[in-house]
């Protein structure tokens, strides 16, 4: 394995080697995982196919997510022109389907890499320069952390809509994505601080200092590189959950709401009507099982190829 | 979420009486509001039901009511500082007031002997309470529990008291008092032709318990969770939050006491699970608000399902404004008359799935003031429609759709997020007009944001939000087509300027004498039939399902069981099985 | 020392939960507009919604109001509703005994269960059954449990009741009329709480898979099977008393969720627990309630956690000099 680029000071003890060789290192490990590389296509594929909706919409079902047809309600599956039926409203549940995967997905890829940001960040900062930066960060921290997580997400989404200048915080993707990330970065900075802690009492550090680099610099080259690890893993492992949370939300009617349609919002909808169509209950439910199944796998195999704690 | 006040009416049928009529009186001020709360609900006793129950069964004592409701208080019991609709049915069964009102809509003295007296000048009505009224702790209830009750609302010493009413009641009522502890008299300021239906059917609070209790205890104390001391059918038992509330029988009800134990209301959650809790017998009685969900209903054989007409339904109105560009289509009153014979309303009622009735005035058929006679009627006849607008210089151009002066007729609809029928009926009007080459876009708003748009702002080329049928148990409809409420904020969201229909709505505000009053706004019926500013479509019908060993809950000689006015009915009202 | 150690944690502590109390507190007031919460609006005049904003004391500055809310706080005094004018302490002390009944059965129900799958899947390690164990426990974090509860409901409640089989009630906790005795409450709680439970199974019997599988390599395991120990009883009496410990400790950390973990599982049964009376409130814009819950369950969080803090301070002195 190739040695990183370090200073010029020789290599201390326990100076953590993330170089190039780490990254080419996990993939291979990854690679090897059937679970990992079979749900990783699963969520590649429907990361495709949401954003292939539109088209799908145009070109296969020639349907809209939300046209109506009231001269076919409850169509149950295998209707003509409806392969997995309609709703209350006649709309097209397969064309609602893969028109939700494009929220499930946005919003969780969207959240997890904001989260990320803000809480690597916030970490990165604390840890490195510490003292009362750090504190003052750190008790932000704790007091988001105080507030058990559902009851923040309730209390946040309940007074939607705000506006604050020129961002509109709605019940729209986009919004919800900002509001879960905003409540869900504590976690990320507690830890991103606690490795840069660790890494920071190395030596190689020091002598970076000492030969005169800046904080920036020493954050961004050499702090940055051996956290990244810790941050991919931990984002990976919370895609799953994030999914999750977001389709709980849209289920109490707090979340993304119609006429936007989200597997969320539709078993909302569908729950008030379960004695005309279980079709209509289960279906959402099952992508919403397929989505979060594929990237718990996908997170645990990230996981068991990347973590540098478990090396 | 649908905005509370709409789920309210829409799920709990039965409503409190509207107190709008105030807002005409202070000039519409406050009237973002004329699809109000207070959809008056009237049942009539010739409506379909699914089976008969038999009659050889004698009513017998004991058992209870448990009925499923989607929602929980949305303030609390004390009648006089609460105005949530849901919660107004809670207190009716609890309260009692000086008169009330039949199914039909017919005033009955309930606490008082007899309708009141009112003065030739119209200014004083003096009310005469039964003998032997107790509240259910035994205390009696005299005529002091009237003058309290009315005091707290209006009285400048009790400003601190969270009445909604304090404006509307301070402007015209002077003075209330008890000469003896059997007669209650009310001055007025000015004739109020609507007295008697709004404020006689006040709720009265005990003055024995509240009577000396600080504004604070007044407005938020235990009597607000719990009251300890009622007049009406049951007494409180219970309220756990979020779950149900349990009432008991009160044994001392003027009328005596009802052959039931006890009334339960139980939350449940959404349609579903009322179907699922009507079958496994969970619940007893329940609003539907869905026809889906009565074919559901219907296969359960232990429930009955009742529809019965209501007052309220699906209308629009056109922007008339002369500034706007739209109305250059609107404007022309055949236009309108051939947009309107152009819908397919008996094909609409499909939306209610055939149980609503199709309207042929702005005023529902349960109005006493409703026209039997209309003098402009139409039918169904989208080819005479295109004739009328060929007639009209509205041709179609090569692209299918009609035009004029290089003016295409294409506007938006606007309907409302919050109910699936809405915007079902939208859909058949999007069709029906694009049969004659008419293009129209459907857009559905959240039903507060429906309301500003349309009555505050005025934001609209057409639009199904406003109070196009009269739902009030009084038939003053100034609110919505008098020229003076034609501004911004008034319900005249046209806006219709017509001096004729002021006069005529002047004139019979002014009247307290049903029959003249009636020949006037037949009058009114016929002028806005002809002129369509705001074209009725079809009344939505209710429904509640109620389980076979609940018997009396109609139909019967004054109709079906009504939230808003229980009392005549309670006595009716028995279990032959089960607790 | 030990003593200065905890003044200052807990003084960290309050000061943290003055934080969360500024913040909701802004957070809802800010945004509420004129609304006054419990109040039909749409038959009410505009000068009576003044006047009752005013006697409610919504039109006074806000740090006015936060002044007068947090000295309430400090005397056990966390306001009144807004709709119904109770006590908020009242609503939620009054509520979360159904919570905790919830939380508490499905954690039992999580344990009970837990350890005995997990135990199989350690000895059995890498057979059939393990890996069923293993996928059974991926998709028992992956599955969303509103969806699981509609989908019992619609087969215990619907299903099993048209059928003429026993069925289970679907809201609630106890019947509407003569509810309350155990084999009621028991009826309602099934359900909810096996939902609940389903994620701790899922959860901690890979858990205790791998603690177990962890001890059975200890030395002292193999010194006993040299022993000619049976195999039953080395199982039962070293290895699975060994691994319960660990398990605890997840157990501990998830003490917090025994107020909050319920509230999507309460929803969907209409569990009268404090979850729910949340979001009712938060619906109907009670903000002294959602204010009030909110502190509360800081409150819980926060004294949870320094008390695990000062437990480590007290076993492992190097703690308390950091």
């Amino acid at each position: 394995m190739t040695a990183q680029s370090a200073p010029v000071a020789a290599r201390p003890l326990g100076e953590p080697i993330r170089g190039q060789g780490y990254w080419r290192q996990g993939f291979a490990r990854f690679r090897r995982n059937p679970l990992g590389v079979t749900f990783a296509t699963v969520v590649l594929f429907l990361a495709l196919l949401a954003l292939a909706a539109p088209l799908v919409s145009r070109y296969v079902t020639h349907i809209d997510p939300t046209q109506q047809d009231l001269t076919v309600i409850f169509g149950p599956l295998g209707t003509k022109g409806h392969l997995l039926g309609t709703d209350e409203l006649g709309r097209d549940v397969f064309t609602r389907l893969i028109w939700g995967s494009r929220v499930s997905l946005g919003v969780g890829f969207l959240t997890v890499t904001l989260y990320l940001l803000i809480g690597g960040t916030v970490g990165l900062v604390a840890g490195f320069y510490g003292g009362i930066v750090g504190e003052l960060l750190m008790r932000l921290v704790d007091t988001i952390l105080a507030i058990p997580v559902i009851f923040l997400l309730i209390l946040v989404t309940s007074v939607l809509p705000i506006h604050i200048g020129p961002l509109h915080i709605e019940h729209d993707a986009v919004s919800i994505s900002i509001v879960i990330a905003i409540t869900s970065w504590g976690g990320v900075a507690r830890l991103v601080r606690a490795e840069v802690l660790s890494i920071k009492s190395r030596e190689f550090i020091t002598a970076t200092r000492s030969i005169g680099a800046t904080g920036t610099r020493i954050i961004v080259r050499h702090l940055l590189p051996n956290v990244l690890p810790v941050i991919i893993v931990t984002g990976s492992l919370g895609l799953g959950q994030i999914i999750l949370v977001e389709a709980a939300l849209d289920f109490i009617g707090l979340g993304v709401r119609p006429p936007t349609p989200t597997w969320g919002n539709m078993l909302f909808n569908s729950q008030s009507y379960f004695y005309h169509s279980t079709s209509l209950v289960t279906l959402p439910g099952l992508c919403i099982l397929v989505a979060v199944l594929a990237a718990n796998i996908v997170g645990n195999a990230v996981r068991d190829a990347f973590d540098p704690r478990l090396r | 979420m649908a905005s509370d006040f709409e789920s309210k009416s829409k799920q709990l049928g039965a409503a409190e009486w509207n107190r709008r009529d105030f807002i005409k009186r202070v000039g519409g001020g406050g009237a973002g509001l004329v699809l109000g709360a207070g959809l008056f609900e009237f049942l009539m006793a010739c409506a379909t039901s699914t089976s008969q129950t038999p009659t050889n069964l004698t009513p017998k004592r004991g058992g209870h009511l448990v009925e499923g409701a989607a929602s929980d208080l949305g303030s609390g019991m004390n009648p006089v500082v609460n105005n949530v609709t849901f919660d107004a049915h809670v207190q009716r069964l609890m309260f009692a007031s000086l008169v009330t009102n039949t199914a039909n809509g017919d005033l009955i003295p309930d606490l008082a002997s007899a309708l009141p007296k009112i003065s030739s000048d119209g200014m004083t009505y003096t009310f005469t309470l039964r003998d032997g009224l107790k509240w259910s702790d035994g205390h009696p209830l005299t005529a002091e529990d009237a003058v309290f009750t009315f005091q707290t609302i209006f009285a400048p010493e009790y400003k601190t008291i969270n009445s909604p009413y304090r404006s509307d009641l301070s402007s015209f009522l002077d003075s209330v008092s008890a000469p003896d502890p059997k007669t209650v008299v009310f001055k007025l300021k000015r004739p109020q032709v609507s007295f008697t239906a709004i404020y006689g059917r006040q709720m009265l609070v005990p003055k024995h318990i509240l009577g000396s209790v600080s504004a604070q205890e007044f407005n938020s104390g235990s009597f607000n969770r719990g009251p300890s001391v009622t007049s009406g059918l049951f007494k409180f038992v219970e309220w756990v939050p979020g779950s149900r509330i349990t009432l008991a029988r009160n044994d001392n009800y003027w009328a005596g006491p009802t052959l039931l134990d006890g009334y339960v209301y139980k939350v449940v959650a959404n349609e579903s699970l009322k179907v699922q809790q009507l079958q496994t017998g969970e619940m007893d009685f329940g609003r539907i608000t869905t026809g889906s969900t009565v074919a559901a209903i219907k296969a359960i054989p232990t429930v009955d399902v009742f529809s019965y007409e209501t007052a309220n339904g699906v209308a629009y109105v056109h922007q008339l404004d002369p500034a706007k560009p739209i109305s250059k289509i609107f404007s022309d009153k055949q236009v309108r008359k051939a947009l309107y014979t152009a819908l397919d309303l008996k094909g609409m009622n499909q939306v209610y799935l055939g149980y609503g009735k199709v309207a042929d005035t702005n005023w529902p058929y349960l109005s006493w003031a409703h026209n039997p006679a209309p003098k402009v009627k139409y039918t169904y006849d989208p080819q005479k429609a295109g004739q009328m607008l060929d007639a009209a210089g509205w041709v179609k151009g090569a692209n299918g759709v009609r035009a004029k002066s290089g003016q295409e007729m294409r506007w938006e609809l606007l309907t409302s997020a919050s109910s699936k029928e809405w915007q079902n009926a939208a859909q058949v009007m999007q069709q029906n007009w694009k049969a004659i080459g008419v293009e129209i876009t459907v857009k559905a708003l959240e039903f507060g944001q429906l309301n500003q748009v349309t009555i505050r702002d005025r934001n609209f080329e057409m639009s199904m939000a406003g109070a196009w049928f009269v739902a009030n148990l009084d038939p003053d409809a100034s609110n919505t087509w008098h020229s003076k409420n034609a501004g911004k904020g008034g319900g005249n969201a046209a806006p219709y300027i017509n001096p004729a229909v002021d006069s005529l709505l002047d004139q019979a505000a002014q009247v307290s004498d049903q029959s003249k009053r009636k020949p006037l706004y037949a009058q009114i019926q016929d002028i806005l039939m002809d002129d369509l500013p705001t074209p009725p479509m079809v009344l939505q019908p209710g429904f509640f399902a109620v389980n076979k060993r609940i018997h009396g809950m109609g139909p019967n000689e004054i109709g079906y069981f009504t939230a808003s006015s229980p009392r005549p009915f309670m006595n009716k009202v028995w279990v032959s099985s089960g607790s | 020392m030990l003593a200065l150690f905890v003044a200052r944690r807990i003084l960290v502590s309050i000061g943290i939960l003055f934080g969360v109390t500024i913040i909701t507190f802004s957070l809802l007031h800010a945004t509420a507009g004129s609304l006054v919460p419990g109040l039909d609006l749409s038959t009410t005049l505009p000068e009576d919604v003044a006047r009752i904003r005013h006697n409610l004391g919504l039109d006074l500055p806000l740090h006015i109001q936060y002044l007068n809310w947090i000295g309430g706080v400090v005397h056990g005094d966390f306001g009144r509703s807004l709709i119904d004018g109770g006590p908020v302490l009242e609503h939620i002390t009054s509520r979360l005994p159904d919570t905790l009944q919830l939380t508490v059965t499905a954690m039992v129900l999580g344990i009970v269960i837990s350890l005995p799958l997990g135990a199989i899947g350690a000895i059995r390690r890498g057979s059939v059954l393990d890996q069923l164990l293993t996928l059974l426990s991926v998709l028992g974090v992956s599955v969303p449990s509103f969806w699981l509860g509609l989908l019992m409901i619609m087969l215990f409640s619907v299903t099993f009741n048209s059928w003429g089989l026993p069925w289970l009630p679907s809201s609630g906790n106890q019947n509407a009329i003569g509810g309350g005795s155990i084999e009621d409450r028991i009826e309602h709680l099934i359900m909810p709480a096996t939902c609940l439970a389903f994620t701790y199974i899922a959860i901690w019997s890979r858990f205790t898979r791998s603690s177990m599988l962890e001890v059975l390599n200890q030395d002292y395991i193999r010194t006993a099977r040299a022993k000619g120990m049976r195999e039953s009883r080395v199982i039962l009496v070293h290895a699975f008393r060994n691994a319960v410990f660990p398990l605890i400790t997840l157990v501990g950390l998830e003490l917090p969720g025994l107020v909050s973990g319920a509230v999507i599982v309460e929803i969907v049964f209409s569990w009268p627990g404090i979850g729910r009376l949340l979001l009712e409130r938060a619906f109907q814009d009670d903000y002294t309630m959602v204010l009030g819950l909110t502190t509360f369950a800081a409150i819980l969080v926060l004294a949870g956690n320094l008390f695990a803090d000062i437990l480590y301070a007290i076993l492992d002195p190097r703690v308390r000099l950091s």
